[in-house]
C-alpha cells in the first residue's frame, strides 16, 4: 500500500511544509486523495479518541470499540473517492462508526444465547442486560464513582438503538441536534424525540442517581 | 377564520430531568484509543481492502437449502436403493425361478374329482401327441405359457382321449410327492425324448434299475432287425447316457444303441 511506499523524507518534507494542525478536514482529506499519507495520519489523530469513546459509550466494550474504530478508519481511507466535502468529514465518519456499530449489535444478537432473563426484555428493550445498583454502602469515593460509570454505562447500553445513537452523541460527545440528525439521516425533530425519549428510558433505570 | 399557517411541531421535553441526565452522562470519563492505534489503522490499510465477511442478510431460505438437499439426496438414495433391490433381488428372483416349472401331466380317461386336482391347475392341453407306452411321463412346458397373475382352477378330462394337464407348481407348496419344488423341476428336452426314440424304433421299454429295459421288441421293426432283444438293457444312444427323462434326437438310421446283455454290454447300429 501507500502507506508502506511512503518515502520518509518526502514525508518529513510535507509535515514542516504543511502546518496541519491548522488545516480543515477537507484539507486534510485532499491532500490525503494526492498522496499525502501523513494527512490521514493527522485525520486519524484528530478523531481516534472521539471514535474509540463513541463506540465505547455505544457498545460498552473497550476491545470492540477499539476495533470497531480502526475498522472505521480503515473504511474511510478506502472510500475517500466516494466522499463528497459538501458534507461535514465528522458526520461522514460518524454516520460510517454507526453503521459499523449497529451491524456489530446485530450480530452478536445473532450469537446471543437464550437467556432466562432475556425472555422478560421486550423488544423494545436493549439488547444488553440491565443490572439495577447495588445500593450498600461504599468505603471509597473513587469506588462511588467508579460503579456509578459502569452503572450509566450499562444504562446506556440497554437502551434501544435508535435512543442509544442519538443519545450518546449528544450528551457523551456533545454533538448538536443538526449533526445528530446529518448522522442518523433523520429529521430535526425526529432526532429531538427521539434524544427526549432515549433520557425518559436512562432517568427510569437511573433514578437512584438524580 | 384564524390563522391557518401550520406551526410547526415541537415534543414536548422535560428540561429538568434531561439535563441531569445530560449531566450524568457527559461526566462519565471518556476513554481514549491505545497509543498503537493509528500504526494498527496502517497496518488494516496496508492488508488491503475490508472485505465483508459474511453478508448480513443472507436468506434463511439459502441456508437451509444445503441441510436440505443433503436430506433431499440421502433419501432419494435410500428409496431408489430401495426399489431396485425390491425388484432385483437375486433371492427373489432364484424363488421365481421355483414358480416356473410347468409340467404336462397325462391324466387318466377317467374322470377324477376336482377336489384331487392340485389347486395350481392352470390348463389343459389335447393330447394328440401323446405317447401311449409312457402314460406316467412327465415333460416341461415352456416357462412362458404360464400366466403369473392368480391361479385359477380349471380342469377338462377328455374320457375318450384323455388330457394332458398343464401343471404350475406354487413355490410356496411343495409337489404332491413332498419334495422340494427344485428338485421336481423337469429337464428341458430339446430332442425327443429317449422313451419315444425307442418306440419309434420298435423297442417297448420300461425305466428301471439300469436305465431303459427291452420289454419286448416288435418284430420286423428297425431294432429287431438290428439285433436288439427282449431283456437288453439300452444305456446309452450315440454315446449319450439314457436316464428316464433324458432326450436324444429324432429316431433316423445310423444310432448306435450300446445295451447290456447278459451282463456285457454289446453295441448295436439301427440300420
Amino acid at each position: 500500500m501507500a502507506f508502506d511506499n511512503a518515502n520518509s523524507i518526502g514525508l518529513e518534507v510535507l509535515r514542516t511544509s504543511m502546518p496541519e494542525e491548522k488545516l480543515s478536514d477537507h484539507a486534510l482529506i485532499e491532500a490525503t486523495r494526492n498522496g499525502d499519507e501523513s494527512a490521514f495520519e493527522e485525520i486519524v489523530s484528530r478523531y481516534r479518541n472521539s471514535i474509540t469513546n463513541y463506540l465505547y459509550r455505544f457498545l460498552n466494550d473497550y476491545e470492540e470499540a477499539v476495533d470497531l474504530a480502526q475498522e472505521t478508519f480503515v473504511r474511510v481511507y478506502f472510500a475517500l473517492d466516494r466522499y463528497h466535502t459538501q458534507f461535514a468529514f465528522s458526520t461522514y465518519i460518524y454516520r460510517i462508526a454507526t453503521n459499523l456499530a449497529i451491524s456489530e449489535i446485530r450480530r452478536r444478537k445473532r450469537r446471543k444465547l437464550l437467556s432466562l432473563t432475556g425472555l422478560f426484555q421486550s423488544e423494545e428493550d436493549s439488547s444488553v442486560e440491565f443490572q439495577p445498583p447495588d445500593h450498600r454502602t461504599l468505603q471509597d469515593e473513587e469506588l462511588v464513582d467508579y460503579e456509578r460509570t459502569e452503572v450509566i454505562a450499562r444504562a446506556i447500553a440497554a437502551l434501544p438503538e435508535k435512543y442509544r445513537i442519538p443519545v450518546v452523541l449528544r450528551d457523551v460527545e456533545g454533538k448538536s441536534y443538526d449533526e445528530i440528525a446529518e448522522i442518523m439521516e433523520l429529521g430535526l425533530g425526529t432526532t429531538k424525540s427521539r434524544i427526549s425519549r432515549g433520557r425518559g428510558l436512562l432517568k427510569e433505570k437511573l433514578q437512584h442517581y438524580l | 377564520m384564524g390563522n391557518l399557517t401550520p406551526q410547526k411541531f415541537e415534543p414536548v421535553i422535560d428540561t429538568s430531568a434531561d439535563d441531569k441526565i445530560s449531566q450524568l452522562l457527559s461526566a462519565m470519563p471518556r476513554v481514549e484509543a491505545p497509543g498503537d492505534f493509528g500504526f494498527r489503522v496502517k497496518a488494516r490499510i496496508a492488508e488491503g481492502r475490508p472485505v465483508n465477511s459474511q453478508p448480513l442478510w443472507l436468506p434463511t431460505a439459502i441456508k437451509a437449502a444445503v441441510p436440505l438437499g443433503l436430506v433431499l439426496a440421502i433419501g432419494g438414495y435410500v428409496g431408489v436403493t430401495s426399489f431396485y433391490v425390491t425388484d432385483n433381488n437375486p433371492s427373489e428372483q432364484a424363488v421365481g425361478e421355483r414358480v416356473r416349472p410347468v409340467i404336462v401331466q397325462q391324466v387318466p380317461a377317467a374322470p377324477a374329482p376336482e377336489s384331487m386336482v392340485p389347486p395350481t391347475v392352470v390348463a389343459t392341453v389335447s393330447n394328440d401327441k401323446a405317447v401311449p407306452t409312457s402314460p406316467n411321463r412327465e415333460i416341461a412346458a415352456k416357462p412362458a405359457s404360464v400366466k403369473r397373475s392368480s391361479p385359477k382352477k380349471h380342469v377338462t378330462n377328455d374320457r375318450d382321449s384323455g388330457s394332458y394337464v398343464i401343471s404350475a407348481t406354487d413355490a410356496k407348496k411343495p409337489s404332491s410327492a413332498g419334495d422340494d419344488p427344485i428338485a421336481d423341476k423337469p429337464e428341458e428336452i430339446k430332442g425327443t425324448p429317449a422313451g419315444e426314440v425307442l418306440t419309434k424304433i420298435g423297442v417297448n421299454a420300461l425305466f428301471g434299475e439300469g436305465g431303459w429295459k427291452a420289454d419286448s421288441v416288435s418284430p420286423n421293426t428297425a431294432a429287431a432287425k438290428a439285433g436288439v432283444k427282449a431283456g437288453d438293457i439300452i444305456e446309452s444312444v450315440d454315446d449319450q447316457d439314457l436316464t428316464d427323462r433324458a432326450s436324444v434326437g429324432k429316431p433316423a438310421k445310423g444310432k448306435k444303441l450300446k445295451v447290456k446283455r447278459d451282463g456285457k454290454s454289446v453295441e448295436i447300429v439301427i440300420d
